[in-house]
């Protein structure tokens, strides 16, 4: 008999990025990175599962700046060439290596992983990442849902309310062509959702989404099953709130899963560690020090002493651990059983680039999870769709505004140090409607071009990734020059439209910004 | 597993409760490219003000009067001007005398009301008058919410809901002191103790 069901959740962002200016650019290695350690990786994974016939069952969130960027035929190239660059490194290494006992067997691993890599993207993938997913998705062994069109953080938008109809909009329209079918779910961006939200939603046909645990807890009236069970919001979208245990038990620094010493540490890498001038080829051309992605260093301990990795010692943790959080599930359905009346569920959302990137043998953990699944067969993986056709029947109440970040609301979004943005966004949200609603009835070609440019640059502005990089300090600078940029190039386009039109400038961000090639800026329009 | 979820849920993990987020660990370096300086409007000389939720205990607004706007209400001084918090039934909760022509304002105060909104206004001969009204904002629900007593589906599951919630609050990072939680806890508790004496009163017939 089936104990409980599991809802495994992967949300998937990056934010755009695009320099076809530039050959090397650091914003895109990050992608590349992801592409490597982690979109390939879960994919791998994912058709192993199928090869070997384990049930597997993933809802995967892949948010439209992401999706834009693994159809981009530009990046995607760019890809390839950087998985070239990869493999020569690893030859390089492999020469530099092959009388080094302690680095010999590291550095032909990377290199085989490169090559693998390689293979997959340029065959089951057919160089197009968003292939992979389409494959899974249609097969029914993930349920891939959208986000907000580029990660705005809704509840601070909703002062302007076409912003975030049009974030919700946008969104199911570029999830139909990049999947071709009607998302069910959103993961809300942040998981922040505020009163009145779920309307927007069931007006753009979506089915559920996800809140963080107090959003049920401190609903109204509290979620009878806790987190165990979904509700359904006033308007009939039902809410799937994360499970802190599973959370924990995965993430936490203190007590987490990735934190194992034999696990790949993330800091040390070769473009740190190696001579400047055998690296140089491999880092970013003005000089400055960065990841390449061989990392030859399992974590060891909390000192700067780190001893060599080894995949095969790490891989058999990946499958301790997923033994260890099966039993943990198996507990908890147990626990949970003894206190509902009806079969608990679950939710377990993280963020998808972690597996792989962040905890390297991530994706290793989740192929072995479904293994586990498959071989006890006591409690089941379930996709939201899944459930709810099990169990149609749930709740009615007004989940609570929340966000899944520090304190559980908004405080990482808006603060002291980030705050000097919303004047500035829902000014634009203003305008945007403004000049939608007075040019609805069409203008002329060039105008209609800067009309819809001015729609990018308003949502690439909205992303919930500057706010969010500025309150961490990871990269400040570079996040506020983000958000200035998009918001220059915003006042710049409002300019032309009853001046003169800059060609040059207009151009250059029709094809640097270029997310939503399909958008019309009527999309803004309040009386459609 | 009961009681190792107990201990465990009085622990807080000082990460962010997703501390899974990714961008921060991919953008480990930053990186700045200066080609061209993007000066931004510091206004945009429209009458706006603007209220926005942080949390339970903080709220954010920003404003910009325009000269217009102050002449036609004849403010010859911004010193006259006080930002006003008032309840969604017009109770005035918190006046704060900081005006400037354009400016922000951090409100570090929970408010025990459902909605709140900021207005601007101005004292003149004795006499506050309202210029302009912010949007309203809800203001974040931080408890549990019992269920009327006339719904019999929680009074049944009882102790059932205490540990529902419970085993659901675990981990929670929401700035929730472990003193709060115990509270919450102990009128969960003694909500369940309530009902299930309720129930046992009345299977026997209303005889304790």
């Amino acid at each position: 008999m089936i104990k409980g069901y599991w809802v495994p959740v992967l949300h998937s962002h990056l934010p755009f990025v695009k320099h076809p200016k530039y050959d090397y650019f650091l914003e895109e290695q990050w992608l590349f990175e992801a592409i490597t350690e982690c979109y390939i990786p879960l994919l791998k994974n994912l058709k192993k599962l199928e090869e070997e016939n384990i049930p597997c069952s993933l809802t995967v969130s892949v948010t439209p700046p992401l999706s834009s960027m693994l159809d981009d035929r530009h990046l995607m190239e760019k890809y390839a060439k950087h998985l070239e660059t990869q493999i020569e490194l690893g030859k390089k290494e492999i020469q530099r290596t092959k009388y080094d006992d302690n680095f010999k067997d590291i550095s032909r691993y990377y290199y085989k992983l490169y090559v693998e890599t390689k293979e997959f993207f340029d065959g089951f993938l057919e160089k197009n990442i968003l292939n992979g997913y389409r494959y899974f998705n249609d097969k029914g062994s993930i349920e891939v849902i959208t986000c907000g069109a580029t990660h705005g953080f809704l509840p601070l938008l909703s002062v302007n309310k076409k912003a975030v109809e049009v974030q919700i909009e946008l969104a199911v329209q570029s999830h139909k062509k990049h999947f071709g079918k009607q998302p069910r779910g959103i993961w809300l961006p942040e998981c922040a959702y505020y009163d009145g939200l779920d309307e927007i939603l069931k007006e753009n046909s979506i089915e559920f989404f996800f809140v963080d645990s107090h959003s049920l807890v401190y609903s109204e009236p509290t979620s009878i099953n806790g987190v165990y069970a979904p509700v359904y919001s006033h308007k009939g979208v039902a809410a799937f709130a994360r499970d802190p245990h599973s959370a924990k038990q995965v993430w936490s620094s203190k007590e987490g899963y990735p934190g194992d010493t034999n696990y790949r540490d993330f800091y040390r890498d070769i473009g740190y560690d190696l001579e400047f001038d055998y690296i140089k080829d491999h880092i970013d051309p003005s000089g400055d020090r960065g990841f390449t992605g061989f990392k030859y260093h399992k974590i060891t301990g909390n000192s700067d002493y780190k001893e060599v990795y080894d995949p095969k010692v790490a891989y058999d943790k990946t499958v301790e651990h997923a033994k260890d959080f099966h039993k943990n599930r198996e507990l908890q359905f147990e626990f949970l059983s003894s206190h509902m009346d009806r079969t608990p569920m679950v939710v377990s959302p993280y963020d998808a680039e972690l597996f792989g990137h962040w905890w390297f043998e991530g994706p290793d953990f989740l192929y072995n999870i479904f293994k586990e699944i498959d071989k006890h067969k006591v409690f089941k993986a379930v996709t939201c769709v899944e459930y709810l056709s099990m169990y149609p029947k749930n709740q009615v109440v007004a989940p609570s505004a929340s966000s899944w970040g520090d304190q559980g609301y908004f405080d990482v979004w808006l603060n002291e140090g980030n705050s000097w943005i919303y004047k500035h966004l829902h000014q634009m949200a203003n305008s945007m409607t403004e000049l939608a609603n007075r040019y609805s009835t069409g203008v002329s070609f060039d105008k209609h071009r800067v009309l819809n440019q001015l729609a990018r640059e308003l949502l690439l502005a909205q992303s919930s990734d500057w706010a969010f990089l500025i309150t961490t300090t990871t990269a400040v600078e570079y996040s506020q020059r983000r958000t200035k940029e998009h918001i220059y190039n915003f006042n710049r386009l409002v300019e032309m439209i009853d001046g003169k039109i800059d060609y040059e400038m207009l151009h250059e961000l029709e094809y640097k910004n270029s997310i939503f090639d399909f958008l019309d800026y009527k999309i803004y329009c309040t009386h459609r | 597993m009961d009681d190792r979820l107990i201990e465990e849920s009085l622990s807080i993990d000082s990460q962010f409760s997703s501390n899974t987020h990714a961008i921060e660990k991919i953008v480990n370096d930053s990186f700045v490219n200066d080609e061209i300086d993007f000066t931004i409007p510091t206004r945009y000389f429209e009458t706006t003000l603007t209220f926005l939720p942080i949390s339970n205990e903080r709220y954010y607004f920003y404003w910009e009067f325009t000269k217009e706007f102050l002449r036609s209400y004849n403010i010859d001084s911004l010193d006259s001007i006080i930002f006003r918090v008032v309840s969604h039934d017009g109770e005035v909760l918190e006046d704060i005398n900081f005006a400037d022509e354009v400016g922000e304002y951090f409100i570090n105060k929970s408010f025990n009301c459902d909605f709140i909104q900021i207005e601007a206004v101005y004292l003149k001969d004795g006499i506050y008058t309202t210029m302009l009204r912010s949007n309203k904002v809800q203001v974040f629900n931080t408890a549990i919410i019992y269920p009327k007593s006339s719904n019999k589906v929680y009074m049944e599951k009882s102790n059932g809901f205490t540990q529902i919630i419970r085993s659901s609050m675990q981990h929670f990072t929401l700035g929730m002191s472990s003193d709060t939680y115990q509270k919450e806890i102990k009128a969960l508790q003694e909500y369940s103790h309530q009902k299930e004496e309720l129930f046992s009163s009345h299977v026997t017939g209303g005889v304790k």
